[in-house]
């Protein structure tokens, strides 16, 4: 991977399958039967009852609002099809860098930021969700 | 050569003659675990071998295919033993490719060692799978599926795979998805009432394992947790997962 991270490319995402696989495995090596590595490949199958990560934009009825208010909006308005928030993508900074994972394990800013037009919001899901409140996702 | 020590603590061996032990050797020194985990290569690649000392891991030179060699390196007894792919040798029109060949005739010899360890292996292709599961392997991940899919995802939904870099440990903000057991905290509980008591702090919880290996992801929220289920939760590390369970309150 440490080829890729030093050169410039017009390449949006670059996909380091070693790097990926090592993870996965190290993680269920030192957590045995955690479950961790077929929770993984659970989130990259694609049968019709698995779930998939998914990045869509924040519903027009969210914008403004931190990420525990939107999924407490979320969970209340649950449908038959539950989503699961992990986290949110900032559009105002660069190079993917804005990507915020569980905000409650960073810092009081990334919790309390106000999510903007342009920001995604990272979920789970079985199928590319329609968020409530707002409709569009 | 270096043997592994005598320190006692728990030990993941590491097999593999291909570059990439030492990704392997890298993400188990992240992985996030609270009590310390030792690693020990077993490899018959010199040249990658003398990297290890840079990432501070024993190393027993050898074939890992030999019972010798395994017992040698420590695997009766190990938390884990962690069989890497060599290098892709091209087809062959065989039952199985060369490198999936070498990886079963390790998880062969390691299941020979200890029929209890935990055996994960990197498989090359899909179709090995099988035949490592019989010879013992215990999790068989294949590089040419998860590459695929994390590929086709990507395509289908720009950005995801930084989304899995995160979640698997990469960089400064990595993070990581850790089974906590409850201890009977959350007897009967739902799963949209822990939802709602782990994300009031801001923090993810994406499912539970059930004591049988299960993972049931995204549950719907009226789901009731099983008793002797673990809840998977999105942290910096194990400590800081257990403490995100531990401060819960569930209304």
């Amino acid at each position: 991977m440490e080829n890729f991270s030093a050169v410039s490319t017009c390449v949006d995402e670059v996909i380091c399958a070693e790097q990926f696989i090592s993870r996965m495995l190290a993680q269920g090596a030192v957590f045995p039967g955690s479950g961790v590595v077929e929770l993984y490949s659970h989130l990259l199958g694609q049968s019709a009852d698995s779930n998939e990560i998914y990045l869509v934009d924040v519903p027009s009825g969210f914008r403004g609002m931190d990420f525990v208010t939107i999924q407490a909006e979320v969970l209340d308005g649950a449908s038959d099809e539950p989503v699961i928030l992990l986290g949110y993508l900032r559009a105002d900074v660069p190079d993917g860098d804005g990507l915020v994972i569980s905000p409650g394990a960073h810092s009081a800013a990334e919790l309390e930021y106000a999510l903007q037009d342009a920001d995604r919001l990272v979920v789970i899901s079985q199928t590319r969700p329609r968020l409530d409140r707002g409709g569009e996702a | 050569m270096t043997t592994p020590g005598a320190s006692g603590g728990e030990r993941v061996i590491v097999c593999g003659r291909s570059s990439g032990f030492a990704e392997a050797i890298a993400a188990l020194r992240g992985a996030g675990r609270l009590a310390p985990v030792s690693v020990t290569l077993v490899t018959e690649d010199d040249l990658g071998a003398s990297r290890c000392a840079l990432i501070d891991a024993d190393r027993v030179c050898g074939s890992p295919t030999s019972v010798e060699v395994l017992e040698r390196a420590g695997v009766c007894g190990a938390l884990a033993v962690l069989i890497v792919r060599e290098d892709a040798c091209g087809g062959s029109g065989a039952r199985i490719e060369p490198s999936d060949e070498f990886t079963l005739r390790v998880t062969l010899a390691a299941r020979s060692v200890d029929p209890d360890v935990s055996i994960l292996v990197e498989a090359g292709e899909a179709r090995s799978r099988h035949l490592l599961e019989a010879a013992g392997a215990t999790t068989v991940v294949s590089a040419e599926t998860v590459g695929a899919r994390a590929l086709a995802q990507s395509i289908l939904n720009p950005g995801v795979s930084r989304v899995y870099d995160q979640l698997l440990g990469v960089g400064a903000r990595g993070m990581g998805i850790y089974a906590v057991s409850r201890g009977g905290r959350l007897a009967k509980a739902r799963f949209g009432a822990l939802e709602r008591a782990v994300t009031s702090r801001g923090d993810c919880v994406v499912g539970w394992r059930e004591v049988d290996g299960t993972v049931n992801v995204n549950p719907s929220i009226g789901a009731v947790v099983p008793d002797d289920a673990a809840p998977l939760l999105v942290a910096a590390d194990e400590r800081a997962a257990t403490g995100i369970l531990g401060a819960i309150v569930l209304s």
